[in-house]
């Protein structure tokens, strides 16, 4: 019963003809499978996920009829009990939320259906005069896709007048897994342990989606959010992308989904979404709350965490406006939450010493790293939704949510930011939906949908901001701390989506064309580099000021430019029988990246390199194919075969347009080895110069990724609420950023004692190895100068295997397994850091190095979920879920600081693997992927992270329950198994400190390696604590 | 049915040929890269008044000479050629640093490059003259001295007379480590004693000493003190201590004149200090008084140029260089 006692019970309860919630009701609830099913009342969203879960199941029916991006559809089919089809059969769909009913009647082919249903669940009865009616429960359409009810009529019989409602026909459960490749959430998510991730939740129950929110090996950039059928504009920023989900609370989603492989033009293209629907006002005037409170008392780690407490409550209000033709509902959240994490880095001599000397020598604060912190999330929130029905043929939604939270904190190490960062301001976000639908007949409709979206980083407290401090590496240590970004990120968002569509069938074809305009606008500080970075060979030199210094001069710029796509869809999908589905659509789209004269022209450089840093058209159009099939072999309706291919484009990457704006030429580069000054103050004495300028350019032909898709799945139904799925997806993306030094000398300087090329001359200081100024330009007037291209490709090969079965009984699970490989040429980096994200080798070194495992390549994946409804008065459930993944892939290299190649980035290289230095061969054992080097250098992505488990669970037991209120005991047990993750210390061999580089007159250098014993450990730690959290919930 | 589906193939057929039209390749080349070329215009001239520059009426232009591109900082080399006619070599590059590397065969032993060793930008689309400026080496006068005959070279020193004053086209130059007789040097040119000057020459004998034979006007780079004479006694003199004092700045003092003479048309004293007899060669071009003044038993100081004497190379004579050099004492 925990499931009631969360907030999506309340509202269920607000919108229930019966009014508020009582036992009997639940009763009844339990008494259908559907219902018991527990798609809404599930708690866990691994069960509730599994219960519905059609991931790359090819399950659904896409339904010929009218179905949008934000709506769905009801279509079937009906016959007698001889097979025969039945017409006029009348066929009455209610609204579970809101009780309006929309009446359809089966033709003479039998067949029925009903269009631009709002998402949401819904019952069907099906009545004619001689038979016995049937009625089906809770189906759940939603938005995008189709349910096919397959129904059987039986004649009524004298004895068989007393009226009754049926049990769900064979494929009722499976019919209802509905939507192409799907993962679906109903309201219970917002009652999962970890409901305070908002939207991204959701990640954790796909085994098609890894811990870093990558999908299909993809980063989380290239997913989109859909609320209410309007696909948000891409966020500037990587990390955005997770605030942005965390930031859409779900108290007010009723629905939400996880989609892949969706064949309608009308979907934003991207690699996967997370889709949700707001809740609509009942029919019921009511208020309703909820608030649930837990503490620190039992978290466990390694080490005793900071106290905290984590709290959340809520208001909601809903009712009709007019009669049962409009209704309204708002609502409001405050959530705190509280998450501990052990240290970040080990406790050991080192560490200690070297926070010593932070806060001894230079009065910083190294505890957010030392010590356990707590990942703090705190928002408000609030939703509203009006649903109005003009007439018979016309009605509106509008919808928005407004949150404002601050970026979590800490940060993952793969997102932008480092651990312990204090940077991160709040964000505030406003979404604003409408949409009209207009049935002017059975065979022609429209639909006209508005979008608004308003996202702004909020500056951070001026207190907040002193604590930031610069990107420091202490290269024998591996400690690295600090933030390349400047204090201040400040981004901005306005994006505007119109979108239009024309729906209208002709015999067996439905087909659709509409018009889709996607405007956004943006404010984009580009401040990577702005907040200096900081390398030092070991701590005698970081208490003595002695290293290395790079950062860039000028106050930063704001780019500030809008972008727009605009697409005109065309759809055919033709049902030649009940189990062939062919859909067949274009989308012909022009893409428009601001024009290239808003960017300010580089001084000098056009004329240096012949390269114009506004030579883009920055004007595109891409056909955007698709053809989806759908069969069900024999007519067997419990099996299904579906698979398509389709061309989806993307937008370009808005932080890349920002950073061609903000890096125009006008800024300079101080940097210098040797006595820069006390930390972490600005250098500003020799041997800091400052001469050099940087740059950022895109080509002439830059454009957004594009990505080609071929899927293909086979389910099965079996038994009342069970099925089987075994899918594959092969996708191609192409057209991916790729970033180059253009700057860089184009030849090489020599090389070192492995063969591998040098871009210019290395100067050494203990351990840390950095290439000597200008040694390695092309023109001495610039320091870096980007090249940001569309060259890059990524393949990725993935098989899913899923089982699920609904709480029919008393046990509900689902299990879901994918095996993948990507691979690409496409260097994601870290920390938004552009060093990271160059070629250690280009066409004078091994050729198509950069070509091969992802940095997402992740093989294995794994997903499961249990709930169990134990018998008692006290209702209580158990629910636990379990994750698990392989490792990422790294790269045996070096430590940051250690620029082998001389090409001015110390973070890029991969080690060469030499047997013959001492101690090599004894990490064979660890590490086989090292011995499948030898002599050569590391391939990229060879060696990998170890395995990543996690388990939570959770019991609850329904103490109190009255008329006006329920009380519930809850407990969450997050991280039961966990495993650490973090950044790996990829060094396989450190530069030996007191042994000089032995340079030759032709260049050659001899480099002195000793082998790092530690290759392979966790320099960072990023692990959540084992938290049991126990809660008390008083929902009214 | 049948019929249905064969009228709807087209479509099916037409989208499953747009998408792999779609998804075909990305076709033309997107690779961001400067590969934009420009021309570097390498002129090579011998820089014979060492100005750096090439000036037509001085300088020589260095045809045929084998001339290479070499990218800055890099081991990478870009085809070279031989400069034509005009002393130029064009290079088509791409856009860059770069620096010039003249063939060692031309520099010899001999040459230098002076100017055009700078690395040099190479804009995209546009040209560079660069000119590179070969000069022969410059030398103290002890490496002048120690010459192989015939090679040329320019020797940095102090000029210690004026063209002429000798009458023989010799010009004596001294530095901190030895001094040399510079010949053919023309009694118009305008070198003064104090000068400090480079004077390009090639190594040649006179009188079986080393000498500098001046092939190009001298470029004078300043006034200096001239340095003192070295004061020795008439026997060392009259040997240049073996000829190590050849062309130096000497001084014998209290050398009592013991004969007079006049050889060739010039005036001539033997003077001696106790040490040994020493030839004093009075330039026939000097006015150096009346020579009644420096009759026998007349003690003199004298300070001159040692040079060996052209009848007898093994001995020298101190020739003064204008009537001040020579200091009758009471």
């Amino acid at each position: 019963m925990i499931g009631r006692s969360w907030p999506s019970a309340w509202w269920t309860a607000g919108q229930n003809e019966e009014g508020r919630r009582t036992a009997g009701r639940e009763r009844e609830q339990m008494s259908h499978p559907r219902t018991r099913f527990g798609v809404a009342r599930s708690p866990v969203a691994g069960v509730a996920l599994a219960l519905l879960m059609a991931g790359l199941t090819a399950a659904s029916p896409a339904g010929a009829r009218a179905q949008t991006l934000s709506t769905g559809v009801i279509v079937g089919a009906i016959s007698d009990e001889g097979g025969g089809p039945l017409n006029g059969v009348a066929v009455t769909i209610t609204n579970r939320t809101n009780g309006q009913r929309m009446i359809a009647r089966s033709d003479r082919a039998g067949n029925f259906g009903s269009d631009l249903l709002a998402p949401g669940h819904y019952d069907a009865l099906f009545e004619r005069i001689g038979y016995r009616p049937h009625r089906m429960e809770d189906i759940l359409v939603l938005a995008g896709s189709s349910r096919d009810l397959r129904v059987s009529l039986e004649t009524l019989t004298e004895d068989m007048r007393t009226p009754s409602v049926s049990g769900a026909p064979t494929l009722q459960s499976f019919a209802n897994v509905a939507g192409p490749d799907r993962w679906v959430v109903g309201q219970p998510v917002a009652g999962m342990p970890f409901e305070s991730r908002g939207l991204s939740a959701l990640l954790a129950t796909t085994s098609l989606a890894g811990l870093r929110y990558d999908i299909e090996g993809l980063p989380a950039t290239h997913s989109s959010i859909v609320i209410d059928g309007v696909p948000l504009a891409r966020r500037p920023r990587g990390f955005d992308v997770f605030a942005i989900q965390q930031s859409v609370p779900l108290f007010s989603l009723a629905q939400t989904s996880f989609v892949t492989n969706e064949g309608d033009v009308e979907y934003p293209g991207t690699a996967a979404s997370l889709t949700g629907h707001t809740r609509r006002g009942g029919r019921a005037r009511g208020i309703s709350g909820f608030g649930d409170f837990g503490s620190d008392a039992t978290a466990s780690g390694t080490a005793e965490p900071p106290s905290f407490t984590s709290y959340r409550g809520g208001l909601v209000v809903e009712g009709p406006i007019v009669g049962d033709t409009a209704s309204f509902i708002v609502g409001g959240e405050v959530l705190r939450s509280r998450q501990p994490f052990d240290s970040f880095w080990a406790t050991d001599p080192a560490t200690t010493a070297l926070a010593d000397a932070a806060a001894s020598r230079f009065n910083a604060d190294l505890t957010g790293y030392t010590q356990p912190s707590l990942e703090t999330i705190d928002r408000e929130s609030a939703y509203g939704r009006v649903d109005m029905r003009f007439s018979q043929s016309t009605s509106i939604s509008a919808s928005g949510i407004y949150s404002t939270m601050n970026q979590p904190e800490p940060v993952a190490p793969w997102t932008e930011r480092p651990v312990g960062s204090t940077l991160t301001p709040r964000l505030r976000t406003i979404l604003a939906n409408a949409s009209v639908v207009t049935r002017i007949d059975d065979n022609l409709m429209s639909q006209i949908d508005a979008g608004f979206e308003s996202s702004r980083s909020l500056e951070r407290p001026r207190a907040d901001r002193g604590q930031a401090l610069p990107l420091t590496t202490i290269v024998d240590s591996g400690h690295q701390f600090g933030s390349q970004r400047s204090q201040v990120y400040l981004g901005e968002l306005l994006a505007f989506y119109l979108r239009g569509t024309l729906h209208f069938r002709s015999g067996t074809h439905w087909r659709k064309l509409g018009v889709i305009a996607e405007l956004p606008s943006y404010k984009v500080p580009t401040e990577i580099g702005w907040g200096g970075s900081f390398n030092f060979a070991n701590l005698a030199d970081f208490r003595n000021g002695v290293g290395f210094y790079r950062g860039i001069e000028v106050d930063r710029i704001r780019a500030d430019f809008a972008m727009r796509r605009i697409s005109a869809i065309a759809q055919d999908t033709w049902r030649p029988s009940p189990s062939v589905e062919l859909t067949v659509g274009a989308r012909v789209t022009s893409f428009r990246l601001p024009d290239s004269s808003e960017v300010t022209l580089s001084p000098d450089w056009p004329e240096l390199s012949g390269l114009s840093n506004r030579a883009f058209s920055g004007r595109q159009i891409e056909i955007e194919p698709r053809f989806v099939i759908r069969v069900s072999p024999g007519g067997r309706q419990n099996v299904q075969i579906r698979g398509g291919i389709m061309v989806d484009g993307h937008m370009a990457d808005p932080d890349l347009i920002g950073e061609i704006f903000s890096r125009n030429g006008f800024q300079s580069v101080r940097s210098g080895l040797g006595d820069i000054g006390p930390w972490p103050g600005l250098p500003t004495a020799q041997p800091i110069t400052l001469r050099e300028r940087t740059l950022s350019v895109i080509g002439p032909d830059f454009r957004g990724p594009r990505n080609t898709r071929a899927f293909g799945s086979l389910s099965q139904a079996f038994g009342q609420a069970g099925a089987l799925t075994l899918g594959f997806t092969y996708r191609r993306t192409e057209f991916l950023p790729q970033r180059t030094d253009l700057n860089r000398l184009p030849g090489v300087s020599g090389f070192d004692q492995h063969g591998r090329p040098l871009h210019g001359r290395l100067n050494k200081r203990g351990g840390l190895l950095v290439a000597e100024h200008g040694s390695n330009r092309r023109f001495d007037a610039f320091e870096e100068v980007w090249g940001i291209q569309a060259t890059g490709e990524s393949r990725y090969t993935g098989v899913t295997f899923s089982a699920e079965r609904g709480l029919v009984g008393p046990v509900g699970f689902f299990a879901s397994y994918t095996f993948s490989k990507t691979e690409d040429d496409w260097l994601l980096g870290t920390n938004g850091d552009p060093f990271t994200q160059l070629a250690p080798f280009d066409s004078i070194g091994p050729t198509q190095w950069a070509m091969g495992v992802s940095d997402l390549d992740v093989p294995h994946r794994a997903v499961a979920g249990v709930e169990l409804t134990l018998p008692g008065s006290f209702s209580p459930k158990l629910a636990a879920l379990f994750r698990f993944q392989s490792g990422y892939p790294f790269t045996p290299g070096f430590r940051p600081g250690v620029d082998v190649n001389a090409d001015g980035s110390g973070s890029n290289d991969p080690a060469y693997i030499d047997n013959s230095i001492t101690g090599t061969s004894t990490l064979f054992s660890a590490w086989p992927c090292l011995e499948e080097s030898i002599g050569q250098f590391a391939a990229r992505n060879s060696c990998r992270g170890p395995d990543i488990r996690g388990l939570d669970a959770r019991m609850s037991v329904t103490f109190q329950r009255a008329a006006q209120y329920t009380a519930s005991l809850v407990i969450d047990g997050l991280n039961l198994i966990a495993s650490d993750a973090g950044e790996i210390d990829r060094a396989l061999y450190l530069v030996d400190p007191s042994a000089p580089l032995d340079v030759q007159a032709d260049g050659s250098v001899d480099i002195p390696f000793v082998i790092n014993p530690d290759f392979g450990s966790l320099l960072t730690r990023y692990s959540a604590q084992r938290l049991l959290r126990v809660g008390v919930r008083v929902s009214f | 049915m049948m019929a249905s589906l064969r009228s709807h193939r087209t479509p099916a057929a037409a989208a499953l040929l747009l998408v792999a039209a779609a998804g075909c390749s990305a076709g033309p080349d997107r690779i961001l890269d400067v590969d934009a070329e420009g021309t570097a215009f390498v002129f090579l001239f011998r820089d014979d008044n060492l100005n750096m520059v090439f000036n037509n009426t001085v300088d020589l232009v260095l045809t045929g000479v084998q001339v290479d591109l070499r990218l800055n900082n890099a081991i990478t080399r870009r085809p070279g050629g031989v400069t034509d006619s005009l002393g130029l070599r064009v290079f088509r590059v791409p856009a860059g640093r770069y620096v010039v590397e003249v063939s060692s065969d031309i520099l010899g032993d001999s040459l230098e490059i002076t100017a055009g060793t700078n690395p040099f930008t190479v804009p995209a689309n546009d040209s560079t003259l660069v000119q590179v400026a070969l000069a022969f080496k410059t030398i103290t006068i002890t490496e002048a001295r120690a010459l192989p005959l015939g090679r040329a070279a320019w020797v940095r020193g102090i000029v210690m007379n004026s063209p002429g004053v000798f009458g023989d086209s010799t010009v004596h130059i001294v530095d901190d480590s030895a001094a040399i007789r510079t010949t053919h040097v023309r009694p118009g040119l305008p070198l003064l004693p104090g000068d400090s000057a480079l004077l390009l020459g090639r190594r040649t004998t006179r009188d079986g000493q080393p000498t500098i034979e001046l092939l190009v006007v001298p470029v004078v780079q300043g006034l200096v003190v001239i340095p003192p004479p070295d004061s020795i006694s008439t026997a060392t003199a009259s040997t240049a201590d073996g000829g190590a004092l050849d062309a130096r700045f000497a001084k014998v003092a209290a050398a009592t004149v013991s004969d007079t003479a006049t050889v060739d048309g010039a005036f001539t004293l033997t003077v001696n200090d106790g040490t040994g007899d020493l030839t004093v060669v009075f330039s026939p071009i000097v006015n150096f008084g009346n020579p009644n003044q420096y009759a026998p038993a007349v003690v003199l100081n004298i300070q001159g140029m040692l040079v060996p004497n052209p009848r007898d190379p093994t001995e020298f004579v101190l020739k003064p260089r204008q009537r001040t050099d020579i200091t009758i004492r009471p």
